[in-house]
C-alpha cells in the first residue's frame, strides 16, 4: 500500500529535490540514454554505480527501492530464461572491440545430466547478458528518481515558462492527473478490500495473482470514468482560454544547472558518436 | 440577464433518455439561485450543460438554447464565464500543490504573474488556506481539499459561480467562509451564483438564496423565492428534502406563514415575541449524563500520526481515548483535525509513528506491527464514504458473500447471514442484481452491508449520508441505530452534519488540530458554543436556538424543541 503511494513525487531537501526542474529532466535523460548507447560491461557498472548514489542522495526510499529491485529481479529472470539471445553471442564478429579470444573463452559448459549438456557458456555470452541487464536496471533506477524527485507541477510551470505549446502542457497535465488519480484510487480500494479479510501477502505468484483479481474491477470501472475526470478538471478551469499562458513561478538555473541544460545534450551526441562510429567504439564492447 | 436557458434538454452519451428535460431558467446579474433536487434530479447535469462540459467535454446531446450574459453559449467551447465547483473534490483539483491549484484558473485566463499571485494571495486567505500553500493536494483532508476547490474557481473571478453541493465535506464555520465569499462575489464584481443543494447543507444556502428553482427527475417542477419554496412542505417532501430546522420548527408550531424563518435570528425574533414565561428554570439540561454500561472495548493511549515529507505534518499528537461497548459515538470537529487517521488507526490500515503509543481495540493490540489486518476485521470495520471503492463483485449476492468466504465460513451460515443482512437492508429481491445498475443508495446500502455482514462489534462510519437525500440518510441512520440499541454494537460515526450526531450520538468526541479538544455527552458538548467556534464547529440550528432564547443550552433535535415551547408558545396572537 505505501508502496503504491511512494511511486509519486514527494517534497524532500535535497540536491536533486531543489534542482531546477529543466537541469532535472535533462540531467536523467541524459543518463537514461546512456543505457541505449553503451554496451561495455564496466560503463554501464560505473554509470549505474553513478546512478545508484544519486537515488542514495535524493533519499529514495526503502518501498520504492525493493519496487525497483522486484521488477529488476523479474526482468533478470524473464529476460535470461525467455530471451535467449545471449546463448547466441559467441561469434567473434558479433563484437566490435573484444578480442575473439576472450568472446570464445568457454567459462563453463552445461553438465550431463541438464538439457542442453555441454552447451558452451563463453565469456561473450556472459559480457552480453550482463550489458543487456545493466541496460534495464540504469532506466528503471533514472525513472523512478525522475517519479520522486521531479515536482510534476514545477515542470508545469516549466513548461509554461518555455512557452511550449498548450496541447504539450495539456498532454502532460493529463497524464499526470491520470497517474495521481489512479494511485488514490488503487490506495482505496486496497484499503477497502483489506478491510474485508482480503490480503495479497503470499510468496506465489499463482496465488498472487489470484488474489489481485478483487482489483482489478473496481479499477477497471474506475479506469474509464479517471480518463473522463482527468479531462473534465482540466477543461473546467477554462485550459486553452488563452493562447498564451504565464508561469507562476520563474525558474532561473544556476552555473552547474545551466552546464547540466547546455553541456549534457551535446555531450551525448559525442559519446555516442564514439560509441556507434569506428575507429573509437568507445563503451561499446 | 446573465444566465438564460430555454427548453433545454440533455442526456449523457448515446442514452434515450433525457437526464435533463426541457429546463427554461432566467437569472438575473448579481442573483443567488438554489437548485434544490435529490440525488439523480438532474442539478449536475445542468451545471454540466451550462458550462459546456456536456457535450463539449463529456459526449451527449444537448437541445434547446443557453446563453450567458446575452451570448450563446451552447455552439461553442466549454463556456469560460462560468466557474464550475464540482461536487468531488478528487474530480475537480488539477495540481500538486494547493497554491499551483488556486493559480490554474488564472494562468489558463492568460493573466499577467502579478494579477495570478495577487489572486492566489486573496482566495487563500479568503479560504482559510494561509499556511497550505505548499501542501502537496493528495494529503489534504476532504474538507481542506473542497476548500481548495472552491477556492480555484473563485481566483478565476467567474461572472458565474456554479456550486454543486459545495459545502458538505467542509466543516461549519469553513461554510460560513465559503458563504461569505459567495457574497462577496456578488457584491463587489455582480456574479451570478447557483448553488446546488440536496439537503444535508440547506441551512447555510437557505439565507443566502434569494430564489430555488426545485429540480426533480430532470424537470423543472417549481420556481419561486426561498421563503415560498421553503414553506411548501408538500412540494419538500415530494424532492425527500428536509427545510432548515427552524423552518421546520416553524411549521410545527403552526407559526405565521408570512413569517417562515430561515435562521436562527429570526426564528429567535419571531419566537420570543410569541413565547409566554414559563415557571420553570430554563436553563438546566433535560439530557440525562450516564456511563454507558458496557465495558471498554477501545483503548487509545499517547497515540502520535506524522505524514512525512519535506514539512512533515503531525496529523494527531497524543490522542488518548475510551470507547465502551454499546456506545454511539460522533467524530467531529474541524477539516484536517485528524479525525479520518484517528479512524484508520482504530481499524489497523494506519499504525502509531511512536513507540509508546497504545491502540487496543476489542483486546486486539492495533499500535503492534505485527498484528495482521485479517485479525483486525474480526473485531472492528469500517465503511468507506465512497462505495464505489467498496464494491468490486459483479453481483449485489457475490459483493455480501466476500467477506464471509475470506473468513472461511460453513455455507450454510453464509446463506443465513446474507440473507439476514440484505433483509435489514431491503434488499432482498436486488440478490442477483448487477451491481453497475443499483442506483447510489442502494450502493451506500450494499457497501455498509457488505462489511456489517462479517458482524464485527465495532463499526466506523465515514459520512454515512453523504449523497443521499434525506429519506434514505434517515433508512441508513435507523439501521445504525438499531445494530446499537438492539445487538450493543458499538457504532462510530465521522461527519460534519451536525443534525446527524444531534440526533443519533449519545457522545461526542470534538478533534482539533491533531488532539481531543471536548469528549462527552452529545448535548453538554453542544452547549460549549465557545469551545466548538475554536474547531469551527457550530451546534445545530435548534441548539443554538434552544441557547438564543435561554431556554436550554442542549436541545437536540426539532421535536424536542417543539415539546419545549408547544405550551409556551401563542399561535394566534399577532407576531
Amino acid at each position: 500500500m505505501s508502496a503504491i503511494l511512494t511511486l509519486e513525487y514527494e517534497p524532500k531537501d535535497t540536491v536533486f529535490h531543489r534542482m531546477n526542474p529543466l537541469a532535472k529532466v535533462v540531467l536523467y535523460l541524459f543518463i537514461m540514454s546512456l543505457a541505449f548507447v553503451w554496451w561495455d560491461p564496466i560503463y554501464l557498472t560505473i554509470a549505474c554505480a553513478v546512478t545508484a548514489i544519486m537515488c542514495w542522495r535524493a533519499k529514495l526510499p526503502g518501498p520504492m527501492a525493493k519496487i525497483i529491485l522486484t521488477l529488476f529481479a523479474v526482468v533478470a529472470v524473464t529476460s535470461t530464461i525467455f530471451h535467449p539471445a545471449w546463448l547466441f553471442q559467441s561469434d567473434p564478429n558479433y563484437f566490435k572491440k573484444l578480442p575473439a579470444e576472450t568472446v570464445t573463452h568457454i567459462v563453463f559448459a552445461i553438465p550431463q545430466g541438464f538439457p542442453f549438456a555441454g552447451f558452451p557458456i563463453t565469456l561473450g555470452k556472459l559480457i552480453y547478458l550482463y550489458s543487456y541487464l545493466a541496460r534495464y536496471l540504469l532506466p528503471m533506477m533514472v525513472v523512478f528518481l525522475f517519479l520522486y524527485t521531479v515536482n510534476p507541477s514545477d515542470l508545469v510551470q516549466m513548461m509554461i515558462q518555455m512557452r511550449l505549446p498548450n496541447t504539450i502542457v495539456f498532454m502532460f497535465l493529463s497524464i499526470f492527473r491520470f497517474f495521481s488519480l489512479f494511485t488514490r484510487m488503487l490506495t482505496n480500494i486496497i484499503n477497502a478490500q483489506s478491510l474485508r479479510g482480503w490480503s495479497w501477502k503470499t510468496k506465489n505468484p499463482v496465488v498472487l495473482i489470484k488474489r489481485a483479481a478483487p482489483l482489478f474491477a473496481p479499477l477497471g470501472r474506475g479506469f474509464i470514468s479517471m480518463i473522463d475526470v482527468a479531462t473534465v478538471s482540466i477543461s473546467n478551469r477554462g485550459f486553452e482560454l488563452a493562447l498564451k499562458m504565464a508561469p507562476l513561478r520563474q525558474y532561473r538555473p544556476g552555473i552547474w544547472e545551466k552546464a547540466i541544460i547546455y553541456l549534457l545534450p551535446p555531450l551525448f551526441f559525442i559519446l555516442w558518436y564514439l560509441t556507434t562510429l569506428p575507429p573509437y567504439y568507445v563503451g561499446n564492447i | 440577464m446573465s444566465v438564460s436557458m430555454k427548453n433545454v434538454s440533455a442526456s449523457y452519451g448515446e442514452e434515450e433518455t433525457w437526464a435533463l428535460k426541457d429546463i427554461s431558467l432566467e437569472v438575473n446579474r448579481g442573483e443567488v439561485v438554489g437548485i434544490l433536487g435529490p440525488t439523480g434530479s438532474g442539478k449536475t447535469t445542468l451545471f454540466m450543460t451550462l458550462k459546456g462540459i456536456l457535450p463539449h467535454i463529456l459526449p451527449g446531446r444537448v437541445r434547446g438554447q443557453i446563453s450567458i450574459d446575452g451570448k450563446e453559449a451552447i455552439t461553442g467551447k466549454v463556456a469560460g464565464a462560468v466557474g464550475l465547483v464540482l461536487p468531488d473534490p478528487n474530480v475537480s483539483i488539477v495540481a500538486l500543490t494547493v497554491e499551483d491549484d488556486v493559480a490554474f484558473g488564472p494562468q489558463c485566463m492568460g493573466l499577467p504573474t502579478g494579477e495570478i499571485q495577487k489572486r492566489v494571495d486573496e482566495s487563500l486567505e479568503l479560504f482559510r488556506l494561509r499556511g497550505y500553500e505548499k501542501r502537496v493536494t493528495y494529503t489534504l483532508s476532504g474538507g481542506e481539499s473542497q476548500a481548495t476547490c472552491v477556492a480555484s474557481i473563485y481566483s478565476m473571478k467567474p461572472r458565474v459561480f456554479a456550486l454543486d453541493e459545495p459545502l458538505s465535506m467542509i466543516d461549519p464555520v469553513g461554510r460560513e467562509t465559503v458563504l461569505r465569499a459567495i457574497q462577496k462575489l456578488t457584491k463587489e464584481l455582480g456574479a451570478t451564483v447557483l448553488i446546488a443543494e440536496s439537503g444535508d447543507t440547506i441551512e447555510y444556502i437557505a439565507p443566502i438564496c434569494e430564489r430555488f428553482v426545485v429540480l426533480n427527475n430532470g424537470q423543472k417542477i417549481a420556481d419561486g423565492p426561498a421563503r415560498e419554496i421553503l414553506q411548501d412542505r408538500q412540494l419538500l417532501n415530494r424532492i425527500r428534502i428536509r427545510p432548515p430546522q427552524v423552518t421546520e420548527l416553524a411549521y410545527d408550531l403552526s407559526l405565521p406563514k408570512d413569517k417562515v424563518p430561515l435562521t436562527v435570528e429570526e426564528a429567535a425574533a419571531l419566537i420570543s415575541k410569541l413565547l409566554r414565561p414559563s415557571k420553570s428554570k430554563g436553563t438546566e439540561s433535560a439530557h440525562k449524563v450516564s456511563q454507558p454500561a458496557g465495558s471498554r472495548i477501545i483503548e487509545v493511549r499517547n497515540l502520535h500520526h506524522t505524514f512525512p515529507g519535506l514539512r512533515p505534518v503531525e496529523a494527531l499528537k497524543g490522542i488518548n481515548l475510551d470507547i465502551n461497548q454499546g456506545e454511539m459515538v460522533g467524530l467531529i470537529g474541524q477539516n484536517g483535525s485528524g479525525k479520518t487517521t484517528l479512524a484508520l488507526h482504530l481499524v489497523g490500515i494506519y499504525r502509531p509513528t511512536n513507540p509508546d503509543a497504545k491502540v487496543i481495540v476489542d483486546g486486539v493490540e492495533l499500535h503492534n506491527p505485527k498484528t495482521p489486518l485479517t485479525e483486525v476485521v474480526k473485531h472492528i470495520n469500517y465503511v468507506f464514504q465512497n462505495p464505489d471503492n467498496q464494491l468490486f463483485s459483479d453481483t449485489v449476492e457475490e459483493e455480501v458473500t466476500y467477506a464471509l468466504k475470506m473468513l472461511d465460513l460453513p455455507q450454510e451460515e453464509i446463506n443465513r447471514k446474507v440473507d439476514s443482512i440484505l433483509t435489514l437492508y431491503g434488499m432482498q429481491d436486488d440478490r442477483k442484481k448487477p451491481i453497475m445498475y443499483l442506483t447510489k443508495d442502494k450502493k451506500t446500502f450494499l457497501a455498509q452491508a457488505s462489511v456489517l455482514v462479517m458482524n464485527p462489534k465495532i463499526i466506523v462510519v465515514d459520512e454515512p449520508t453523504t449523497g443521499l437525500d434525506h429519506e434514505m440518510g434517515e433508512k441508513v441512520m435507523t439501521i445504525l441505530r438499531r445494530l446499537n440499541r438492539e445487538e450493543n454494537r458499538t457504532i462510530l460515526i465521522i461527519t460534519h452534519n451536525m443534525n446527524l450526531v444531534a440526533k443519533y450520538a449519545d457522545r461526542l468526541v470534538v478533534m482539533s488540530n491533531g488532539q481531543i479538544l471536548l469528549d462527552g455527552p452529545t448535548g453538554e458538548v453542544f452547549s460549549k458554543t465557545d469551545a466548538l467556534k475554536q474547531c469551527s464547529i457550530s451546534p445545530p440550528q435548534i441548539t443554538r436556538l434552544g441557547q438564543s432564547l435561554n431556554l436550554r443550552p442542549d436541545v437536540l433535535t426539532v421535536e424536542e424543541m417543539i415539546d419545549l415551547l408547544k405550551d409556551r408558545v401563542s399561535t394566534r396572537s399577532n407576531p
